[in-house]
């Protein structure tokens, strides 16, 4: 039996025909459809006024591909998240320039799908861990909005973290 | 991340500072490595979660991990029985310098604990352990002194 599909409505108006059980990998989305009834209505159309069609290209790509993930598993809070888990194919999926993978996570937030939260947060933790703070300044563009003063003051604060 | 990580991250920009002290980011604390001075460690994490007043606590501190001899004292477990009452977990092992009477304080005000791993306290006496073993029923005790 074929699956019925969903179509999907980015910001800028273009519109995506999806498998309905790949969209709802999406929360938001699975919500949205269980909230309205529209299960079985085929030419229902969702809007997603928030994320744009390249972005959103990409966000069906990768549900596509992890269609038959198991579900992720429950956060454990009280352990460590491993950053150096990330699969082959994800992290292929996202060499991607940084606007691109702030908008990702921008996207996975807001459609609530979490195994590509994770996997986008993860990418952004690996490129600050392990560097100097001027060093992750330069790779995100980031501004020094410390004042000399501050910024002695903010690294006396955080003196014991470093190698003696 | 890691707390070394964190720390870094603090000292990127203002916003960033801020960011890396948001307190559920300090729920687990790990230190290790001789590298590592837990004294000033402990007690800079705490000033940053909990201000620099006498009376201030961390209740987001729920767990403290110490291995690989962390150069910790007395003094970071005094701080921590004071200023993290939601502690429930505390693993110290290899932290020759900690006394019974620290650890004492600990399981007496930090109402919460339930895992206490003592793990190659040279300074630790077994018959003090076991007093605070009853004093604090629900703890479980991880008892290896070798």
């Amino acid at each position: 039996m074929e699956m019925p599909n969903i179509k999907l409505q980015s910001s800028d108006g273009e519109t995506f025909e999806v498998d309905v059980e790949i969209a709802k990998c999406s929360v938001t989305i699975k919500t949205m459809l269980e909230d309205l009834g529209m299960d079985d209505e085929e030419e229902e159309v969702v809007p997603l006024p928030n994320v744009n069609s390249a972005i959103l290209r990409k966000v069906i790509q990768w549900a596509t591909y992890h269609k038959d993930d198991p579900p992720p598993p429950e956060d454990d809070e009280n352990k460590e998240k491993r950053t150096d888990d990330i699969s082959s194919w994800d992290a292929d999926f996202l060499k991607v320039d940084q606007g691109t993978l702030f908008e990702l996570i921008l996207a996975a937030n807001y459609l609530d799908i979490k195994g590509l939260l994770d996997v986008t947060c993860k990418t952004v933790a690996n490129m600050i861990k392990g560097k100097a703070p001027e060093e992750i300044r330069k790779t995100f563009n980031i501004k020094n909005d410390f004042t000399a003063s501050e910024e002695e003051q903010v690294r006396k604060e955080n003196e014991w973290c470093e190698e003696k | 991340m890691s707390f070394i990580d964190l720390s870094v991250c603090a000292q990127v920009c203002r916003r960033f500072d801020i960011l890396a002290w948001t307190p559920s980011l300090w729920r687990v604390i790990t230190l290790e490595g001789e590298t590592v001075s837990g004294d000033r460690a402990i007690r800079g994490v705490l000033r940053q979660l909990c201000g620099q007043g006498r009376t201030g606590a961390c209740p987001s501190v729920e767990r403290v991990h110490i291995t690989n001899s962390a150069k910790l004292s007395d003094k970071s477990l005094l701080l921590l029985a004071r200023r993290c009452p939601e502690l429930t977990h505390l693993q110290l092992q290899g932290c020759n310098n900690v006394t019974n009477n620290a650890l004492f304080e600990v399981a007496t005000r930090c109402n919460n604990l339930q895992h206490l791993d003592v793990t190659g306290e040279l300074k630790v006496q077994l018959s003090l352990t076991k007093t605070m073993y009853v004093k604090v029923c629900e703890i479980q005790l991880i008892e290896d002194y070798i």
